[in-house]
């Protein structure tokens, strides 16, 4: 099993001005986190690996591509890293189209350094979490995918409600057969009772938003 | 007398005949006399010789008569003989063919020229059929001839006999028939066929046989040349027929033709028309001349541009009107001369007045029988070099009046420029505490953050600095103007956004305002601003509500001029009221917040104030209050 919890989080910085850089490397630094700054949207994409959970933290105007413009391009890779805008000219505009994309948070420069790194502890909390719920429902997933085609018929029947009864009527099976792939899908599952496996497939089912929600909730 | 052999011999034969006939006669005579002597019944022996005397005297007398007589006859058979044997030359020699035809057709005499056309000696013509000799193709016709003849006469006999006896009718030759003669003699004639005309008559001969005397004319060679004359008139029938054909084919193409040219002279007419028109109507002056320069036409512009009436111009050189015209338009100096159709070149002419006048010039070449023309297309452009000289000021003015604009602009960017220091600083200054609050603070590192620090702070004081130095810039130079003009001048900037955002706009300007000394561009400035901030104002109202702008300008009591701006838009609430004068508020989404506050500082600079009410839903007035103040 993957262990989340002994990567280091990293914390990306995306701004074209070096003094921005270089101040918020060592503050972030100095609190902990690891950083790595790189001064153009681009040089970011081409450098940016998965494998650490972090957050991003991104300046709005840039030459060549946009702070916006990396939102957008992370958002079609499939890259889901909590992403704090930091800008020097903050624009209701602007930042109105960063949270509507998904933007933790949208900071003016010069900005409050404490609530600074705040925002990158939560964001860096939303992404483990993030990850973690991946990484759990990746693992029903697997079991899932582990079930016979009978079973997978049989537990979709169980999620939906059905009794053992009502689903040997509807597969047109016996009574015993299903128990038979009822027990089976519990072992297989590593489910204590059938409402922990509903409550896994349910879970297994739903969007990953959690950093959506938690925002708006 | 020559004669043929052939005709010789028969003249002969013919003589010895009629001497023998004549001795035979003599004799016969002779013997009748003796016997009717006897007869008389007188004898000699019984006579007296008075009687004998006197019969003897008698007899010698009647000798003498007799010999006379006798020699008469004898002169008068030569004669005949002659004469007969002249006609019988002549039957013979006639170059018409004689034929002697009994009335079965058979020849029964002949002349030389008939022998010769026949093709036959003439002794062996006698009894043969004539019908022989003619061509196969005219057998019928021959025969109806000689039957109608033979029949023509019989009748003829018939009506001559019971009506007019003695009288031999002259009955109508026979119409001439057109016979072949047969081609297989030898002595014929090359192409084979000898064409004769015939002409006949019947008669009855002293045996009261029936006779057909016949002519023969040798009409060949008049028939070869009328069937060379057919085939003449038939070739050239053909040829006038086929000339006639080619001549009313090319006579439809003509007439195609004529169609054509008449709907092209049509079209050209049309055309001319038009360019007629466009010549004289044109406000262009159109300008014709040759290759010395000579003016050919002129249309009627160019008497507004200058100053001549186009008869007047004719003749003249186009050097006079236009004096940076090349001086000869000759070919060798056409590429330099002529830039291409539609290049204009910017030229001064000159008025008849003598003035100048700025002119738009583009030269167009044509040539007409290799004569070269250049047609000189010229625009009267003072107007338009008047408004341009005046849109250049206005222009520099506009640099200053878009200066306001360009200060935003600037402004949003110095904001940009000093936030990135600042906030460098600030995350600097906190890393430095996080040093200095540990255990052991890194005194190095410690150092060079403060060093970075201070870097940032002077990094900023350098980009206000630079915003002060173009606020300096600014210099003022104040001069007499009228209020209402400058914002006349003020509207006529904004005149577009009007019409865009379907503004209606009032003027409430007070007269005979007294004069005011101010930087008339930044007052301007300050007009537009507040302009401006109404129409953007104004655009946020919902399309049907009718948008106004109102300028107000008037004298206060206390000797100040006062100018409002005045709109219905949405106004302000108490909170945006609070803050709309303070730098960098805006309720602009693009806005800076910085034209209210430096139109403040603009007038506060002129000794004046800005002030505005405001209610919410209603619109809002903006105002200031400029004194009179006299030049110093």
């Amino acid at each position: 099993m993957m262990s989340i919890n002994n990567s280091t989080p990293l914390v990306y910085l995306v701004d074209d001005e070096f003094a921005i850089r270089d101040s918020l490397t060592l503050l972030i630094e100095s609190t902990g986190h690891a950083v790595k700054s790189f001064e153009s949207a681009e040089a970011f994409l081409n450098n940016y690996v998965p494998d650490k959970p972090g957050c991003l933290l991104l300046d709005v105007r840039m030459p060549l591509m946009t702070g916006h413009e990396l939102q957008s391009e992370l958002s079609n890779r499939g890259i889901n890293i909590p992403i704090i805008f930091i800008s020097g000219h903050a624009d209701i505009a602007d930042s109105a189209k960063a949270f509507r994309a998904g933007a933790v948070d949208f900071l003016e420069k010069p900005f409050n350094n404490e609530l600074l790194l705040e925002r990158i502890n939560e964001a860096i909390k939303k992404d483990i979490a993030f990850r973690e719920e991946c990484v759990k429902k990746r693992r029903i997933q697997d079991r899932i995918d582990h079930l016979t085609t009978r079973e997978k018929e049989v537990l979709g029947l169980i999620v939906k409600s059905h009794s053992n009864k009502e689903s040997a009527k509807i597969l047109n099976i016996s009574n015993r057969t299903v128990d038979v792939h009822r027990a089976s899908i519990m072992e297989k599952m590593q489910a204590e009772n059938v409402a922990e496996l509903i409550t896994m497939v349910i879970y297994c089912e739903t969007p990953s938003s959690t950093a959506l929600e938690e925002r708006f909730h | 007398m020559s004669k043929s052999p052939n005709g010789h011999l028969n003249t002969e034969s013919l003589n010895d005949k009629a001497a023998a006939l004549l001795d035979k006669h003599r004799e016969t005579i002779r013997e009748k006399a003796e016997i009717m002597l006897q007869h008389s019944g007188a004898d000699i022996a019984r006579m007296s010789t008075n009687d004998i005397q006197k019969l003897l005297f008698e007899f010698q007398v009647h000798q003498i008569e007799l010999k006379m007589q006798n020699e008469e006859l004898n002169r008068a058979h030569h004669e005949l003989t002659a004469s007969r044997d002249t006609y019988a030359q002549l039957y013979d020699s006639s170059p018409v063919g004689f034929l002697t035809l009994n009335e079965a057709g058979i020849i029964q005499k002949a002349n030389m020229t008939a022998a010769a056309l026949l093709g036959y000696p003439k002794e062996d013509l006698i009894g043969k059929r004539l019908g022989k000799f003619i061509h196969p193709s005219d057998q019928d016709n021959y025969y109806l001839f000689i039957h109608r003849l033979l029949a023509q006469k019989t009748g003829q006999d018939f009506n001559a006999n019971s009506k007019d006896t003695g009288t031999w009718p002259t009955h109508p030759e026979c119409k001439y028939f057109q016979l072949c003669a047969n081609a297989s003699q030898p002595g014929d004639q090359n192409n084979g066929l000898t064409y004769i005309e015939c002409y006949a008559r019947a008669v009855y001969n002293d045996k009261n046989a029936l006779h057909i005397c016949l002519t023969m004319n040798n009409i060949t060679e008049r028939k070869q040349a009328q069937e060379t004359i057919a085939y003449l008139n038939e070739k050239l029938e053909e040829k006038v027929r086929r000339q006639t054909s080619e001549l009313i084919v090319s006579n439809l193409s003509l007439m195609k033709k004529v169609e054509e040219l008449r709907r092209s002279k049509h079209q050209l007419l049309e055309r001319e028309a038009k360019l007629n028109s466009i010549f004289n109507a044109s406000v262009e002056g159109i300008i014709t001349i040759d290759m010395s320069n000579i003016i050919v036409s002129a249309n009627a512009a160019v008497e507004t541009i200058f100053g001549y009436k186009p008869e007047e111009l004719i003749g003249c050189r186009i050097n006079d009107l236009i004096p940076s015209s090349p001086k000869e338009m000759d070919g060798s100096s056409l590429p330099h001369a002529v830039k291409p159709a539609g290049q204009i070149q910017e030229v001064e002419g000159i008025h008849k007045n003598g003035f100048t006048v700025p002119l738009d010039l583009s030269i167009a070449e044509f040539s007409v029988d290799n004569v070269h023309y250049f047609t000189h297309i010229v625009r009267d452009v003072s107007l338009r070099k008047h408004q341009e000289q005046q849109d250049k000021e206005h222009l520099d003015e506009l640099a200053h009046v878009t200066r306001l604009g360009l200060m935003g602009e600037m402004a949003s960017g110095i904001a940009h420029e000093v936030n990135q220091p600042l906030s460098a600083i600030s995350s600097y200054t906190q890393v430095s505490l996080n040093l200095i609050n540990t255990e052991t603070p890194d005194l190095v590192k410690l150092t060079e953050i403060l060093y970075k620090t201070q870097q940032q702070a002077l990094r900023a004081g350098r980009i206000i600095h630079r915003m002060r130095e173009f606020l300096k810039s600014h210099v003022k130079h104040r001069s007499t103007a009228e209020i209402n003009n400058l914002i006349h001048e003020a509207v006529s900037l904004c005149i577009a956004d009007f019409k865009q955002h379907g503004i209606k706009l009032i003027f409430e300007l007070e007269n005979n305002l007294p004069p005011i000394y101010v930087d008339h561009v930044q007052i301007e400035q300050v007009l537009i601003n507040l302009i401006r901030n109404s129409i953007d104002a104004l655009k946020t109202l919902p399309a049907k509500q009718q948008r106004h702008l109102a300028i107000h300008s008037r004298l206060t009591p206390n000797n100040s001029i006062q100018v409002r701006v005045k709109d219905n838009g949405p106004g302000l609430d108490i909170d945006q009221q609070q803050k709309i004068l303070t730098p960098f508020y805006t309720t602009k989404a693009n806005g800076m917040g910085m034209g209210l506050s430096i139109s403040r500082s603009l007038i506060e600079a002129h000794d004046g104030s800005l002030h505005f009410n405001s209610q919410s839903g209603k619109g809002t007035t903006f105002y200031f209050i400029l004194p009179i103040t006299e030049k110093t």
